[in-house]
């Protein structure tokens, strides 16, 4: 039995390049926990969480906007397979993450996999499709970013905005599901 | 009242001379004079020592000794 | 006796003659610091106790300008008193001549005295003689104050005696004690000498009066001993009574800093257990997948969609290719040639179990051993069991099958793990619901406690806000207090012992007494020993009477005092003045304390302090005036600086009062207008009570850089 994600899981998705400065002031290039993170003002450890969080909220906004072919791309030569495991104490391994970013991908995503059984058509381009919209969701979701940010610069100073970002999705409107007690600005 | 009896009736006002003389107050002399003429010696020797004291003259340590022995001794024996 | 008059000539800042005349009683002079007023009373102080030494400076600046080279001019202070019905002058005077450079040369220093009876006769007396027969050194030394610190008279040791001396009959019984213990000394002394005659007792006797000067002076160094803790003992009480001001705040100040650190230690523990990490959670905790179950089912969908698509192309290519490999490919026809299930479904252990229970468990129906069901599962077993047994890689199969690869079968193994997995995905929202619940309940229990903190912070700040001291201060002052509060009760341990000692040495010392006394009684002459009994006698009533004397002379001072004191209070204390005697040795002192509630009171002010020592020298000056049967002035310079104007004016109108001459010099009820350089009285001062009322003042315009343009007048008023 042959595994797409563990193909898939090989591959370092990119950004464009626009979005350099989000992951600048964000995110730590080199990984930071605890007091390191907290004295360089980030708010989140790694790169790739905040690519996994502009994936997500794209994907609950179905914000699907591919990086057009003038953007230059970019990445942290950070392969998905490492994304999630932590070697400090002070945070939990979210390895399992990839699996579900994988699921959701595939679920947005037509390809046609018996076709790939077959022999007729090589992984690495069933791979690509899903990275391609692994890519796309990202970008949506770090132009939503952007946006909220140029609208409201102090917007991600409370430290539950990111997470109130993400649950005023479309997709939570749509679960018809109401998270009690939790104020949404 | 002169000076001299006034001293010597605070003296003789001493509780002493009850307690272990046993004499009585109206056995104490007033005056100076009276209490010169005393013969209770101890009442004496006090008169003649503020009559010495109060002459107004110089009284060495000396003269003052020998009058008062003198008179003790001979009043003790 | 008063002063009638005061003539002062070219004398420092007074240019000319200027004649002051006083009157009986009450007499204010006003003065301005700088206009005159303390050189007023130095050149009466000048008048009664100054000599001839550095004359030149005493000399009017102006006068020396006035004058020309080669001119003679004098220089006096003079002083007119009245005696019952005499008059006196007496005046020390001194001629100057001007130098060709503008320096004077002082010569013919004089003291005069003039005696005028009833009927106007003049006659010249000595004037010293003539000043210590009027205003005897004794009573001037209780008299004349400059200043409301020289008013403390009791800051040495001589002062008590000297006060004795001078005012009391208690003088005359000093000499009778000292007389009389010579006498009963040397009586001692002829004793012994009697008693060493008989040589059997030398031994002995010496043993003895040895052991009976040891004891004595152990005695002593015992009694210095206790002295000096008492001191000490004062000196704590004195300490701890300032210091107990403070310390209440010090305490409540200790109990305000206990609860403000609870408050902040319980505050801070409550901000640990915050956390608002959840950026972190959204990884962490998995919260980043709350949506999850939608895109999960899509997958799902996709996936098993894919799966049995799979397995319909699979099965119709083997319906078609129709291969015959044996069992291992047979597949069971199933009813409707429906598309079988992949061949591992259920699972090995399932199927064995529903054989061995007879059940197909799926539908719920019976499969009897025999039965067509039974046989189905069975064959479908074997069939899985066989598959797992060989991989035959022989080209003919391979080439003929239609997939090669299975990416679908891991697919669908994701799909159902995470299926079975979304319990906990759907557990997300609850945790998110309870960690914001949780942290809100902290915030709110932080901002109680933080309304509490501030109220205990205020608390504290006003306590530090009524205290003088800072807050570390008083955090030292709780310490010292503590500590002098042991201190305290050491010493008075020790003072217990101390006396328990000394009555213990005492006893000792009655005893090798009595001792000795026995042998005097065998071995002495007996006369000898009679004398000496009734010299130790007179000796003691002596001391006694002299000691009676002098406390009778305290109790009265202090009793006038008190009358004063009570009168002059401005301070509306309510205690009252007590002198004691502490006796040092020879040295006899005497300490002036107010006593509040029977308890030393330490720490009077400025002006219940002057208070205290003015009431003593009026008690003091009538003292003197009972024993010479003559009122006597009191001549007093700033004396109550202290006080304040109201007081001031309250003080004057009680001291009105007083039976003697008082001439007063102070500085209060003067308005200086800066402006017009004008300076005039306040309109309070026409209330206050006296007979005669002076304003000192420097002639204006004058230059005070230039002293040739100094001189002060007196103003009536």
């Amino acid at each position: 039995m042959e595994s797409l994600f563990s193909k898939w899981k090989t591959k370092i998705p990119s950004y464009s390049e626009v979005h350099k400065e989000l992951f600048n002031s964000l995110s730590s290039k080199y990984g930071s926990e605890g007091e390191k993170k907290l004295s360089l003002g980030k708010h989140f450890s790694t790169n790739y969480e905040l690519y996994l969080y502009a994936f997500y909220l794209g994907l609950y906004n179905d914000e699907f906007v591919p990086i057009t072919k003038q953007e230059k791309k970019t990445n942290f030569s950070y392969e998905i397979m490492n994304w999630g495991s932590k070697s400090t104490s002070l945070r939990k391994d979210f390895t399992t993450i990839q699996e579900h970013v994988f699921i959701a991908t595939f679920a947005k995503c037509n390809v046609d996999v018996l076709e790939l059984d077959k022999g007729n058509v090589k992984e690495d381009d069933i791979v690509r499709e899903l990275i391609y919209t692994l890519e796309s969701y990202t970008n949506g979701g770090l132009i939503l970013i952007r946006e909220e940010l140029e609208t409201n610069p102090n917007y991600f100073f409370q430290p539950s905005s990111f997470l109130q970002k993400l649950l005023k999705c479309k997709a939570a409107s749509s679960k018809k599901s109401s998270i009690g007690g939790l104020t949404v600005d | 009242m002169n000076k001299k009896d006034k001293i010597i009736q605070q003296f003789l006002a001493h509780d002493l001379l009850i307690t272990k003389y046993k004499l009585k107050k109206n056995q104490l002399p007033n005056s100076l004079k009276a209490a010169k003429d005393s013969e209770v010696p101890i009442i004496k020797a006090i008169a003649l020592m503020v009559d010495a004291l109060e002459s107004g003259q110089v009284v060495t340590d000396v003269t003052l000794r020998t009058l008062i022995n003198n008179y003790l001794n001979e009043a003790a024996i | 006796m008063i002063i009638e008059k005061v003539i002062l000539e070219n004398y420092l800042c007074y240019y000319g003659k200027k004649i002051i005349e006083l009157s009986n009683g009450l007499n204010i002079i006003l003065g301005e610091n700088g206009e005159g007023k303390t050189k007023f009373y130095e050149a009466i102080e000048w008048l009664f106790q100054g000599n001839n030494q550095n004359l030149a400076v005493l000399v009017s600046k102006k006068a020396i300008h006035e004058h020309q080279v080669g001119e003679e001019f004098k220089v006096s202070v003079s002083v007119a008193f009245k005696l019952g019905s005499e008059k006196y002058i007496i005046s020390k005077s001194f001629l100057n001549k001007k130098l060709k450079d503008g320096s004077i040369e002082p010569y013919n220093y004089s003291v005069e005295g003039i005696e005028e009876s009833s009927n106007g006769e003049r006659s010249q007396v000595d004037g010293k003689v003539l000043l210590d027969q009027i205003f005897p050194v004794q009573i001037r030394r209780y008299s004349m104050f400059k200043g409301e610190s020289e008013l403390d008279i009791f800051n040495n040791d001589d002062a008590l005696i000297n006060l004795i001396n001078h005012f009391s009959d208690a003088k005359y019984f000093d000499k009778y004690a000292i007389r009389s213990t010579y006498l009963r000394e040397q009586s001692d002394r002829a004793v012994e000498s009697s008693v060493k005659l008989d040589k059997k007792n030398i031994q002995v006797y010496k043993g003895l009066e040895e052991e009976i000067s040891a004891l004595e002076r152990k005695r002593h160094g015992l009694v210095t001993l206790t002295n000096l803790n008492e001191a000490e003992i004062q000196r704590l009480e004195q300490s701890i009574q300032e210091a107990s001001k403070y310390v209440q705040n010090a305490s409540d100040l200790e109990i305000y800093n206990k609860r403000i650190k609870k408050l902040e230690d319980e505050i801070a523990r409550l901000m640990s257990l915050i956390d608002e990490g959840y950026t972190t959670k959204l990884f962490d905790e998995n919260w980043i997948n709350i949506y999850f179950e939608q895109y999960l089912s899509e997958y799902s969908k996709k996936v098993s969609l894919l799966s049995s698509k799979r397995r319909k192309e699979q099965s119709d290519y083997d319906t078609e290719i129709g291969i015959r490999l044996g069992e291992k490919k047979a597949k069971a026809d199933l009813l409707n040639n429906a598309i079988p299930l992949p061949i591992n479904v259920p699972s090995k252990l399932h199927m064995e179990e529903m054989l061995k229970d007879e059940i197909c468990k799926v539908c719920n129906r019976d499969a009897k051993k025999g039965s067509e069901a039974y046989e189905f599962m069975y064959s479908r077993l074997k069939e899985y069991i066989d598959s797992q047994l060989t991989t035959d890689p022989s080209d003919e199969m391979q080439a003929q099958s239609l997939f090669h690869f299975d990416y679908t079968s891991k697919l669908v193994q994701l799909s159902s793990s995470h299926e079975d997995n979304l319990k906990t995905v759907r557990n997300v929202k609850e945790e998110m619901r309870d960690l914001f619940e949780f942290n809100d309940q902290r915030k709110n229990e932080i901002l109680d406690l933080q309304q509490k903190l501030e109220a205990e912070i205020e608390n504290r700040n006003n306590i530090l806000g009524n205290s003088k001291l800072a807050a570390d201060k008083l955090s030292d002052v709780l310490l010292n207090y503590t500590s002098w509060q042991n201190e305290l009760k050491s010493c008075n341990t020790d003072h217990l012992n101390n006396i328990n000692q000394l009555k213990n040495l005492d006893s000792e010392l009655k005893s090798k007494k009595e001792e000795k006394n026995k042998i005097d009684l065998k071995s002495a002459k007996s006369f000898l020993l009679k004398t000496r009994d009734i010299l130790t006698d007179i000796a003691k009533i002596f001391h006694d009477t002299k000691e009676l004397k002098f406390e009778e002379f305290i109790q009265g001072l202090e009793k006038k005092a008190n009358i004063f004191f009570k009168k002059i209070n401005v301070n509306s204390f309510t205690g009252k003045i007590v002198i004691t005697r502490k006796q040092y040795g020879n040295k006899n002192a005497l300490t002036i304390n107010l006593y509040e509630d029977d308890k030393p009171f330490f720490t009077p002010n400025q002006a219940l302090e002057t208070s205290k020592h003015i009431a003593v020298l009026f008690a003091i000056s009538e003292i003197a005036s009972e024993a010479h049967e003559e009122l006597y002035p009191m001549i007093f310079d700033a004396p109550i600086s202290s006080f304040g104007e109201n007081k001031a004016g309250e003080f004057l109108n009680l001291i009105y009062e007083t039976q003697n001459q008082k001439i007063l010099l102070i500085k209060d009820f003067i308005i200086n207008d800066k402006k017009t350089d004008k300076l005039t009285v306040k309109k309070e001062f026409d209330k206050v009570k006296r007979h005669k009322a002076f304003m000192i003042s420097l002639k204006r315009p004058f230059d005070s850089e230039s002293l040739k343009t100094i001189d002060s007048q007196f103003i009536s008023l």
